[in-house]
């Protein structure tokens, strides 16, 4: 499929749209996921145009191509707009603007993430490069075939490497026969030759192209030729230059003096033209290796230097990881009847998701929380500990509206069965009062980094096994039963910190005995094997659907079966899970 | 494909019929016509999209922006949205705040 240039306006939105259903469409892609795919597209392609182009008061073109390869499309948006980063994306001037003018920034960013199987940004010179991947599901001998690259032809007659360029000399002598026969020469022997008569014509020769040596005669009637080797040898720019001093065979007194004051080598004329081909090559090689090796031994010093650094980054980054790991519970809770399981693996040396599970109101409620923040690393690391820390403070420290007297777990919650939407019951407060204080905090006070979580968080009344809870746009938990899976805890809101005053609906869902709740991130779903291949949401599926006795047994059987596919690929993403089995009674 | 947008008033509710696709280029089209709904004080907002391709982002958040700008006690009402935009609807928690339906009688409020 040709390649699409366009500028960035929003006009192009729907040229933009028709590409990708046409590529879509051409690769073999399911309706749902070519409309995804689209979506995905069309949000970062908005912010191109919107934060890239029209905000900065530049334009531009956008180019976009795909590729099929390794059995799946690979949608490609580059323009040249400055620096920018679809995860932190949002001027911070935009917090100050009335909600509906603000930028689209994480909804979009975090609908682009989600449409595909993969999205990536880098920037490449002065061009950002938005990544699209949408894996393909048939095999891949019937995927369409990848144009093969533009190789340009080559043609036998052709070299292909371009020849090395001649040594070029310039022979500095104000003595016009010795320096024509001296020119003579060397041009012969396809040297590319300059002359030069004073120090001036020599500097102006020497601007003209990089030059490997300087035959300067020390017989000079008009210029002192060691003025001339002195200020020659001190132009920093010449360092790699060789300069050879040339002395007639019957002068040769002046040849150990312009040794002893730089130059590399001299010749005596009359010489011919084998020797003369000889002692400047091996001057020029000698000058070249000299300079190599200085170099090497400053690269040498840098990379020394660089280590250091990288040593510290490297200390730091651990002392980080140990502070990540003092935010996830030392210790579950161990309501009597119930087991708790977490398992938590970062992709990196710190992460950015988060599983929680602690008390709440003496011990009559559990809290559960499972977290994704976007993007992995250093960054996201920061806001796990800073959500994850709120969640808990907002969920146990209810707002002061709440009138004291009101317990906030006191209205027995009704038993339906099933899932059902919950009435706002002062037993719900603690869960809606942490999230929305959450997102309303991120959202507010962070919002120009375009960081955002999916957050479940749920609370669990241990003496009766209902689960009230709310699903930020995070991966579906599941109840498992003895026959597999129940069913799924489907979002009931936005994911925090995309948007101030998003609403959290609460519901609730009855845990019978024997029932595990599953919650984990997509980084398990995700995980990809050495040949880049997902771990897949229905190979989870297959392995909880297999009766687990206890919620340990299920995390590690799972854990396993992820080390196993994972294998030495880099791990992608990271995994988190928590598992929550009431006791069979 | 663009976006056509008719807005009707019928028994105190304000119809909007959406046509095409809301992208980041014609969302400001739809704010606009939902700022000239809730000039009118309407008991309900009805968006019929049946005819609606495509909802991007920028279109999430009219929805969101029409909520807010309603006030709580008037109810939104999506009807016979396609699959792809009740997804969208779904991952970005806004069916929550609105009402998804299949069909919609307008005749059947009171007043």
């Amino acid at each position: 499929m040709d390649s699409l240039k366009i500028s960035g306006t929003l006009d192009s939105l729907e040229a933009v749209g028709q590409y990708v259903m046409a590529a879509a469409a051409e690769a073999g892609l399911s309706k749902s996921s070519a409309y995804k795919l689209r979506l995905a597209v069309d949000e970062i392609v908005t912010n191109i145009v919107i934060h890239g182009y029209s905000e900065t008061g530049t334009s531009g073109d956008m180019d976009l191509h795909v590729d099929v390869e390794n059995g799946a499309l690979v949608l490609t948006v580059e323009d040249t707009a400055g620096a920018f980063d679809p995860f932190s994306l949002a001027p911070p001037d935009d917090l100050t603007k009335p909600l509906e003018e603000r930028a689209i920034g994480g909804l979009g960013v975090f609908l682009a993430i989600e449409s595909v199987d993969e999205f990536k940004y880098e920037r490449v010179g002065d061009r950002n490069r938005n990544m699209f991947v949408v894996k393909l599901s048939m095999e891949p001998a019937a995927v369409p075939e990848a144009k093969a690259p533009a190789v340009p032809e080559v043609k036998a007659t052709e070299p292909i490497i371009p020849p090395p360029p001649a040594t070029r000399v310039i022979i500095v002598d104000d003595d016009r026969l010795s320096r024509q026969a001296m020119s003579k020469m060397l041009t012969e022997q396809n040297y590319d030759v300059a002359t030069a008569e004073t120090f001036d014509e020599t500097s102006r020769a020497l601007q003209q192209k990089p030059t490997d040596a300087i035959l300067l005669n020390l017989k000079q009637s008009r210029e002192n030729p060691f003025q001339m080797l002195k200020m020659l040898r001190d132009e920093k720019s010449l360092v790699d230059s060789a300069i050879i001093a040339v002395a007639s065979a019957d002068a040769t007194a002046g040849t150990a003096r312009a040794l002893e004051m730089g130059a590399d080598d001299f010749i005596l004329t009359p010489t011919h033209a084998a020797l003369l081909h000889t002692r400047i090559t091996a001057s020029v090689n000698s000058r070249r290796m000299e300079q190599q090796l200085a170099q090497g031994v400053l690269e040498l010093q840098r990379t020394e230097h660089e280590r250091g650094v990288i040593d510290k980054i490297e200390r730091d980054v651990q002392i980080a990881r140990q502070i990540q790991l003092s935010f996830l519970p030392s210790k579950l809770p161990e309501p009597q009847g119930w087991e708790i399981a977490g398992r938590f693996r970062p992709a990196r040396q710190v992460a950015g998701d988060w599983y929680d599970a602690f008390y709440l109101e003496q011990i009559r409620r559990v809290g559960l929380v499972v977290a994704d923040v976007c993007d992995k690393g250093v960054g996201p690391a920061m806001f796990m500990a800073l959500m994850r820390s709120l969640v808990r403070a907002f969920a146990q420290r209810p707002p002061a509206w709440i009138p004291p007297s009101l317990s906030l777990l006191d209205e027995p919650p009704s038993l339906a069965v099933g899932r059902r939407r919950a009435a706002p019951t002062a037993g719900s407060m603690a869960l809606k009062s942490a999230m929305e204080q959450t997102n309303n905090y991120i959202a507010k006070n962070h919002g120009d980094t375009g960081m955002f979580a999916t957050v479940f968080f749920g609370i669990l009344d241990p003496a009766t096994g209902l689960l009230q809870y709310i699903n930020g746009g995070h991966e579906p938990p599941m109840i498992i039963g003895p026959d597999g899976i129940k069913n799924r805890l489907q979002p009931t809101g936005m994911a925090i910190g995309i948007m101030e005053d998003s609403e959290f609906v609460i519901e609730s869902v009855q845990l019978a005995p024997g029932d595990i709740l599953l919650a984990y991130t997509d980084g398990v779903t995700d995980a990809r094997n050495p040949d880049r291949e997902f771990f897949t949401e229905a190979n989870l599926i297959s392995l909880v659907n297999r009766p687990a006795p206890t919620a340990n047994a299920l995390v590690d059987r799972i854990m396993d079966s992820l080390q196993a596919h994972i294998a030495d690929a880099d791990q992608f993403d990271d995994i988190t899970m928590l598992a929550v089995r009431r006791a069979a009674s | 494909m663009a976006l056509t947008i008719s807005r009707s008033t019928e028994n105190d509710q304000q119809i909007i019929t959406l046509v095409g696709e809301l992208d980041g280029a014609s969302a400001p089209q739809l704010r606009d016509e939902v700022e000239a709904a809730a000039g009118e004080n309407p008991k309900r907002l009805v968006l019929m999209v049946k005819d609606l391709e495509y909802i991007a982002s920028a279109g999430i958040r009219v929805l969101v922006y029409a909520k807010q700008k309603m006030g709580a006690g008037i109810d939104i009402y999506v009807v016979a949205a396609q699959a792809q935009i009740v997804d969208t609807l779904q991952k970005t928690g806004v069916d929550r705040s609105v009402y998804l339906v299949d069909n919609y009688d307008s005749a059947s409020v009171n007043g």
